[in-house]
């Protein structure tokens, strides 16, 4: 139980700090509206989750890695947030597109992920 | 220092979404769609909408304490890696309706939520209570 805790929040910690500091930076680098930190962010997570669930490390891989640091460094209150921010710009297009590119890459390359890592 | 405190936040959002995921398990049987998920990234969705729009100047946090609570404790709290893996999981089980239902409900009563967070919030500020 407490180590499953210590697993979890360890991840945690790492996952919360990345996505902290990889938001920030390309906030920096790309001055635009568009969520490009956030959307790299849960499109790589996604993947890696993928990867991670179909390589079948065992329960304190998947424990420390998936539900503490994929589950941290991944999200999903900024993603609303930021689409709510561009309709409310006006931004349309970039409303869709950021939904659109975030679900359907999220999902298939949560898919690739899958079969790679059940090859691996 | 502001990663130090972050971090600490994210501990405790990934061990919320944990527990979350622990309880739901006792029912899973019972459940269609990965509820646990859902109802972390659909209260997440509220509070992050809420906190963004006068609910952390309420709260009156000061620019460190809000970022560790957004970015550190909800941005850990909910989830996107979890909710591709559970709709692939459904789909490679042939519910497709499940998956479409699940990937549907996320996707809009998520902007829902943080859209009646931020609703809420301005009005409060609006009002000028101190809550």
């Amino acid at each position: 139980m407490w180590m499953n805790v210590a697993l979890v929040g360890a991840g945690g910690f790492a996952g919360a700090v990345l996505r902290y500091y990889i938001s920030k930076k390309m906030a920096e680098r790309f001055q635009t509206d568009f969520p490009y930190g956030t959307l790299t962010i849960n499109l790589t997570g996604s993947f890696l989750l993928g990867l991670l669930i179909g390589a079948n490390p065992g329960a304190a891989v998947l424990l420390l890695a998936g539900t503490g640091f994929m589950g941290a460094f991944t999200t999903f209150s900024t993603l609303k947030l930021e689409s709510l921010t561009l309709a409310r710009k006006s931004l349309f297009g970039a409303f869709i597109g950021y939904l659109g590119a975030t679900y359907t890459l999220g999902i298939v390359l949560a898919y690739v992920g899958y079969y790679i890592g059940r090859a691996l | 220092m502001i990663y130090i405190y972050v971090g600490i936040a994210g501990v405790l959002g990934a061990l919320c979404r944990y527990a979350a995921g622990l309880a739901a398990n006792h029912l899973a049987a019972a459940l269609w769609l990965p509820v646990a998920t859902l109802l972390c990234n659909y209260s997440g969705s509220f509070a992050l909408g809420w906190l963004s729009s006068g609910g952390a100047a309420r709260m009156r946090l000061s620019d460190t304490g809000r970022i560790a609570v957004t970015s550190g404790f909800v941005g850990s709290y909910t989830t996107f890696s979890s909710f591709s893996a559970e709709t692939v999981h459904l789909l490679q089980s042939g519910e497709i309706v499940a998956a479409l239902s699940y990937v549907m409900i996320s996707l809009w009563g998520g902007l829902l939520l943080a859209w009646l967070g931020i609703k809420i919030g301005e009005r409060k500020a609006a009002e000028g209570g101190v809550v």
